[in-house]
């Protein structure tokens, strides 16, 4: 506990936001980074009557709505503003401050952001939920680069890019280290105007939005635009290259701490009726984004659906996003691999990185069931590349798919024991390998961790067979 | 001799094209390629009609038919009985959705087989982001004239389909979804 009410003094000093969401397009997102860079850096602590006085004229929700009497059925139940951080970055100026919300005990550490530029003002609330690792080195004394997940939502706690409704605006959200002066104004390394030798690392949340478009998509997905780039429907008019790195090596990268971390976090949810899940991506892939971090995770979004269980689905729907991993939650009625909705998320999601030129070596699909890690991996790039022109719509890829699930109906063992499921999803699969090229692959697991992969095939007689990635 | 000659090849190609024919419900293993398998007991008749559900002023009109010898897709063809369904929903005055008078055969509710006394379908929820759902169906064992329609969600969600459209919560059936996760039709 004292750990959890040092953190919040710990994070919000040394919280930087940049924000470079535009209302208008990534274009203008990449305009706004570029100034920000160039400009004067400022951060302090204000008091309450401050950003009050300096908010006074704008139109800023929390103020509107009042901080005292909060609680009942609000989203923000109290606000702590004893500590205002004031970040002026550019033309941007950001304040954060620490919240209670109804969802609190989910997250380690809530904050609200205000972020004001000209008339404009974005009020987003960050949950973090950083990782046991980053935790325990917090608590030896040892400032990680910030290590966990982020979940940002409006005020009201709905997801952030749902509020747009005249355009589908996707964001992503990553931490990335800017280094700051320890000495005097608080400058960033490479402004001429710092005349200090040390800096210091400050932890930026990076925040991008753009449209994604719409309509069929196509073309090469220029990075400048990604209104042309395919957000919509993203369907390749070029061959999908065939990539050399074969889905073990791609998945011999998947062992790490991080990614176990998270796998595990998911097998700890595996009671909850409800799905979980996190989505991977590079934030460097982000079209407009002047990032070079990769490999960040975050969490799924979830909807509540017809039977009242929640499902995962994402928010970000571009095409750096190249991975997802997800609960099939312990349910008689659920099997504990792919389903029709999970192959045909991860054709989309293929599709989407091709219509970009991006790498579909390291795309996968994960789901964690009560039997096993599985993952889906695509293995024969051209017939996938055949399938994608000769299923260019979206008609005509639900059609597929609608066929797709009738005989899945029909060949799966509908009682859900490991091997039935097993022999179920690789039937299936067999079954649409000439139209899908998809394969799969299972987690070794030692001492309840990843190990490494083995990937899965059909014996003659029928049942599931496992081929080490190591041998292969 | 003719005629001989032409009841010659007419059995020859009766042995050469003759389809094997299974009932529904037969394993997936025991399905020949290029089979039928056809509602041979006929279980999907009672099925075919029109379906009325009633909530306030929230009205559901469903309209089942039997669809013969519909092709699989997949290694293994085969061909299948199957139901399909069309649907309006209204509000009212306010017609919410209605594909009811287009082509069957592309319908969004598709049956799949029978399970556990239930007849099971797909439903792709057209108005609503595509979200797919699983249906399964029976008929009141009490009245045959009630529909038992019960409804749960797929897993995952392909984002491009949620993207490109609008969702909107149904503060009658509780849901996002066109349909309602409950029903009892009564056949009209």
């Amino acid at each position: 506990m004292i750990m959890k009410k040092l953190l919040p003094i710990f994070l919000l000093s040394w919280l930087l936001l940049i924000l470079s969401c535009s209302e208008d397009d990534s274009k203008q997102a990449l305009q706004d980074d570029h100034s920000a860079e160039t400009g004067h850096y400022h951060k302090g602590i204000i008091s309450f009557a401050e950003l009050k006085s300096k908010l006074n004229d704008k139109p800023v929700r929390l103020l509107a709505a009042g901080l005292s009497g909060r609680g009942g059925e609000d989203y923000i139940q109290s606000v702590d503003s004893t500590n205002i951080i004031e970040i002026t970055y550019g033309d941007l100026t950001t304040y954060t401050l620490n919240v209670h919300t109804l969802d609190d005990e989910e997250y380690y550490l809530s904050n609200l952001i205000i972020r004001e530029e000209a008339d404009s003002i974005l009020e987003v609330i960050v949950h973090y939920q950083p990782s046991l690792n980053w935790i325990t080195e917090f608590e030896a004394g040892n400032y990680l680069e910030y290590d966990g997940e982020i979940k940002v939502v409006d005020t009201e706690g709905e997801d952030f890019s749902e509020d747009d409704t005249t355009g589908k605006m996707y964001c992503t959200f990553s931490v990335e280290t800017t280094s700051t002066c320890t000495c005097g104004p608080a400058h960033v390394e490479g402004d001429p105007n710092c005349t200090c030798t040390t800096f210091e690392n400050t932890y930026n949340i990076k925040v991008n939005c753009g449209y994604s478009g719409g309509g069929s998509g196509g073309g090469s997905g220029d990075d400048d635009d990604p209104g042309t780039g395919g957000g919509g429907g993203g369907i390749p008019t070029e061959p999908i290259p065939d990539e050399g790195e074969t889905p073990c090596q791609s998945l011999a990268l998947k062992t790490d701490a991080n990614f176990r971390y998270y796998i595990n976090r998911l097998k700890s949810l595996l009671n909850s009726p409800d799905e979980n899940g996190y989505f991977n991506y590079n934030p460097n892939e982000v079209p407009g984004q002047n990032s070079n971090a990769t490999n960040q995770y975050n969490i799924m979004s979830s909807k509540t659906r017809a039977d009242g269980k929640k499902r995962v689905r994402t928010t970000v729907a571009g095409p750096q996003v190249f991975g997802y991993m997800h609960t099939h939650p312990i349910d008689d009625d659920v099997m504990g691999v792919h389903s029709t909705g999970d192959i045909f998320a991860f054709a989309e999601l293929l599709t989407k990185r091709s219509s970009y030129g991006y790498s579909l070596s390291e795309t996968y699909c994960i789901v964690v069931g009560e039997h096993g890690i599985y993952s889906l991996k695509l293995e024969d790039f051209s017939k996938f590349n055949d399938w994608t022109l000769e299923y260019d719509t979206e008609t005509k890829r639900r059609k597929f798919f609608e066929d797709f699930e009738k005989k899945y109906f029909d060949l799966r063992a509908h009682e859900s024991t490991r091997t039935n499921n097993e022999r179920s999803i690789l039937k299936m699969l067999d079954q649409y390998y000439d139209d899908l090229g998809i394969g799969m692959y299972r987690a070794v697991e030692s001492n309840n961790t990843i190990t490494g992969w083995e990937r899965m095939t059909l014996s003659e007689n029928g049942n599931p067979e496992f081929t080490n990635c190591n041998e292969l | 001799m003719k005629t001989i000659l032409i009841t010659i090849s007419i059995l020859i190609s009766s042995v050469i094209f003759s389809q094997t024919i299974v009932p529904l419900n037969t394993e997936f293993d025991d399905i020949p390629h290029n089979g039928y398998v056809q509602d041979t007991q006929n279980q999907l008749n009672p099925f075919e009609g029109i379906w009325v559900y009633q909530q306030g002023s929230k009205k559901v009109t469903i309209k089942m038919e039997k669809i013969v010898y519909h092709l699989d897709s997949g290694e293994k063809h085969y061909y299948k009985d199957i139901l399909k369904s069309r649907y309006k929903v209204e509000n009212g005055t306010t017609i919410v959705y209605n594909d009811l008078n287009e082509l069957m055969q592309t319908g969004d509710i598709s049956g799949n087989n029978f399970w556990q006394g239930y007849y099971h379908l797909s439903y792709w929820d057209a108005p609503e982001c595509r979200l797919l759902y699983h249906v399964k169906i029976k008929l009141d064992p009490n009245d045959s004239n009630r529909l038992i329609w019960e409804m749960s969600s797929d897993s995952l969600t392909a984002f491009d389909l949620e993207d490109t459209c609008t969702r909107k919560y149904d503060e009658d059936w509780g849901t996002v979804s066109t349909l309602p996760v409950n029903m009892i039709l009564t056949r009209q």
